[in-house]
């Protein structure tokens, strides 16, 4: 019987083990790679796509939850000090979120060649842990996962959509865990 | 806004008004006054997620970070970090960014 070897999803390069002494670290940091198949790079541009239009469409009343969860109230019990932060923030917090599924497709979409999936700055890495978990918690919130026991539930339902959430908490999981690592 | 010298009808001793300046004072307490940053529980952000958010935001240690966590986890909420209002904010802003469930209130 032949054993395939487990590659990790989202791995930090110890540059150590090639590298001893440090002589060709460029000192800008960490690095990255994220080991994806072609169908997960199409699944996950796919869902960042849908992200997109769910931050730039005009709101309906299906999307109206969504979008509360994503851009939740600073001041919840004063109304006033509430509006004129949404009046000055809420844009910003848009534009934040496009900007980050923007460079996260772009990294997913780019030639395999280039070897943009490989050698990720530790910026460009928390950007994709940000713009998962946000589309992770957009599914999470269309499958109704409010409280603990939903979210249980949610480890038992196989239906597409559950194992849909279950993989990207999987993803995300190995995302946290490569930034945490200390050198 | 205007007054008039005097306390008990005293004559005056100057013909001009005094003209005092009274500060909107809820408005100056309420923003030199600490404000909290507070995060709230959801179901679905990862326990890992969250506690990293945490140390990257806020610079804490993975045993402040995680006993935090568990507050939110556990009670419902945690008083994550104070400031003054736009320290606060900035706060709330970036939790946001990173789709916490945050808010911000006058420190009791």
């Amino acid at each position: 019987m032949s054993r395939k070897d487990f590659v990790a999803p989202v791995e930090r390069v110890n540059n150590r083990d090639v590298d001893p002494l440090g002589m060709f670290d460029d000192g800008h940091g960490p690095k990255f790679r994220l080991n994806f198949e072609p169908e997960e790079c199409d699944l996950l541009t796919r869902l960042l796509g849908e992200m997109k239009d769910l931050l730039t469409a005009e709101v309906n009343e299906v999307t109206a939850p969504l979008l509360h969860r994503l851009f939740p109230p600073a001041f919840r019990d004063d109304p006033e000090k509430e509006a004129e932060y949404q009046r000055l923030m809420r844009e910003e917090l848009v534009t934040s979120r496009v900007v980050s599924v923007e460079l996260v497709t772009a990294m997913l979409t780019a030639d395999p060649d280039t070897g943009r999936l490989a050698d990720l700055s530790e910026s460009d890495t928390m950007a994709f842990m940000q713009s998962l978990n946000a589309v992770r918690l957009v599914l999470g919130t269309m499958l109704d996962i409010t409280d603990d026991e939903t979210a249980e539930q949610a480890d038992i339902d196989d239906s597409h959509e559950f194992q849909l959430y279950g993989y990207l908490g999987w993803l995300l999981e190995w995302t946290v865990q490569s930034l945490s690592e200390t050198t | 806004m205007g007054g008039c010298c005097g306390q008990n009808g005293d004559v005056p001793t100057t013909l001009e008004p005094v003209r005092v300046e009274e500060p909107d004072v809820d408005e100056a307490l309420a923003n030199d006054k600490p404000w909290v940053v507070i995060v709230w529980n959801d179901p679905i952000n990862l326990m890992s997620y969250v506690t990293y958010v945490l140390k990257s935001l806020f610079g804490y240690s993975d045993d402040k970070a995680t006993a935090l966590m568990l507050d939110v986890h556990h009670k419902g909420k945690a008083a994550v970090a104070h400031g003054n209002r736009e320290e606060a904010e900035m706060h709330v802003f970036r939790l946001h960014e990173h789709s916490l469930w945050a808010s911000m209130e006058h420190d009791v």
